[in-house]
């Protein structure tokens, strides 16, 4: 009898055979998932990422079932399987593993996500200020550096610390991209640590303006000279620039031009393209990536002692850079003409944009409504974003120095 | 390679990297806005 109702209900019923560890933490995730989507149903996490990966976290996690061969599993996806026949059996079964696949392994969807990117940035914001914005970038990059170091002293081998550590830059694609090409046996859990991360930065950065900066500047109102550069030169520049980097970084080279592409297509003024890239394809991949990554934290997955570690790592990073960004404004502040600088502009150098150069602006904001830093901070978040992507491809091609 | 010699080469490349790209940045918006203006001129 009570066999059968096992098997009625399997999604109850697996908890009863499963490892008493799996089956709570698969209750834990449940309830972990609703947090998340409610939190962002609230928008005090990013709903966008948080609604879909909340559900598919619960959903996942519920929805586990006898298999074939008393195997355990879900009609979801299967990240582990790596052997062809199998993968091509599985894909006709679970109905989240094509996108997986063809999507997510071979980094397609974060260059899809860096086509919006690219799409979102207008180089004018880098020129009103092109050092100022490039140094605050610099400092808060320091989070991915300072937690390489970390995380290999944690055990992890070069390209596993690398690739957690880009954490530090604050850019979801670019971590999908580098535990891929780094540590593709940690992606899983590295990418879903960022994203949770990621959403965090919304909540814990405001808390780290106001403990560094005291309102007297964070009000501070800047001098905005946007120099006149046509689109020709800014269309010229943007794709120079993403052949040299291309030149000089091959490993990083589908992130750069689809980066550069993005941009490009706007300073053509391509408005189908333009369109396309900024309503479509952006919000098709984070709908598919939020869900993916909830799909992913299924309990038997994550149940890996290397999580702890990458969880430590990954707010490390985050929060490293944090104060690293605030720190390059109050750099550029000492060293501008009449201290003509907003240091919260540094934070906005944390890439993830453009949440924090809005953070940043909201922060300046609140401190005196007359205050406008979005154009300068938007240029540091775009110099965060090329920061990042070089970072990447500097560890990817040149990790295997360390032994 | 030490890891600790390795972040600091890294982050000093990152850096390099970085300020050349803004300098072609900066080379090249000055230079087409001078031509710009010459030939309107």
């Amino acid at each position: 009898m009570l066999q059968q109702l096992m098997y009625m209900f399997p999604g109850i019923g697996t908890m009863f055979v499963q490892d008493p560890v799996v089956a709570i933490s698969r209750i834990a995730f449940i309830a972990l998932g609703f947090l998340l989507a409610y939190m962002g149903f609230k928008r005090k996490l990013e709903p966008l990422i948080m609604v879909p990966m909340g559900l598919g976290m619960m959903c996942v996690n519920g929805g586990v079932m006898f298999l074939e061969a008393h195997k355990i599993g879900t009609l979801f996806l299967d990240p582990l399987i790596e052997d062809p026949s199998a993968l091509v059996n599985i894909m006709q079964i679970d109905f989240l593993q094509p996108i997986y696949n063809f999507t997510f392994t071979n980094s397609l969807v974060a260059c899809m996500l860096f086509f919006g990117i690219g799409s979102m940035a207008d180089i004018s914001f880098i020129l009103a200020r092109p050092w100022s914005s490039i140094i605050v970038a610099l400092f808060a990059e320091m989070g991915t550096f300072v937690t390489l170091v970390i995380g290999y002293y944690f055990g992890l081998t070069p390209g596993q610390a690398a690739a957690v550590a880009s954490i530090g830059g604050a850019d979801g694609p670019m971590v999908l991209f580098a535990s891929l090409v780094m540590a593709k046996e940690l992606f899983v859990p590295i990418s879903i640590i960022a994203y949770l991360y990621l959403s965090l930065t919304y909540a814990g950065y405001p808390y780290l303006i106001r403990w560094l900066v005291p309102e007297k500047y964070r009000g501070q109102e800047v001098e905005i000279d946007f120099p006149e550069v046509s689109s020709e030169a800014k269309f010229v520049f943007t794709i120079v620039i993403a052949a040299l980097l291309c030149l000089l970084l091959p490993v990083a080279a589908p992130l750069i031009l689809s980066f550069f592409l993005g941009v490009a297509i706007k300073e053509a003024e391509i408005e189908p393209y333009q369109e396309l890239l900024e309503k479509t394809i952006t919000y098709a991949s984070t709908l598919f990536l939020g869900l993916v990554l909830g799909v992913l934290c299924e309990a038997s997955t994550l149940l890996d002692p290397r999580v702890l570690i990458l969880l430590v790592l990954g707010i490390t990073a985050l929060g490293i850079s944090g104060v690293g960004g605030l720190l390059g404004g109050w750099v550029v502040w000492r060293f501008t003409k009449n201290h003509d600088f907003n240091p919260v502009i540094g934070v906005a150098g944390v890439s993830c944009m453009p949440s924090t150069a809005k953070l940043a602006q909201k922060a300046a904001f609140e401190a005196n409504p007359y205050a406008l830093i979005m154009p300068l901070a938007m240029g540091a978040s775009i110099c965060g974003v090329i920061v990042s992507a070089i970072a990447v491809g500097v560890f990817a091609s040149t990790i295997n120095l360390v032994p | 390679m030490n890891i600790i010699t390795y972040a600091i080469m890294a982050y000093a490349i990152t850096a390099a990297i970085s300020f050349m790209v803004i300098g072609v940045v900066v080379l090249m918006a000055k230079s087409m806005t001078k031509k710009a203006s010459e030939t309107n001129e």
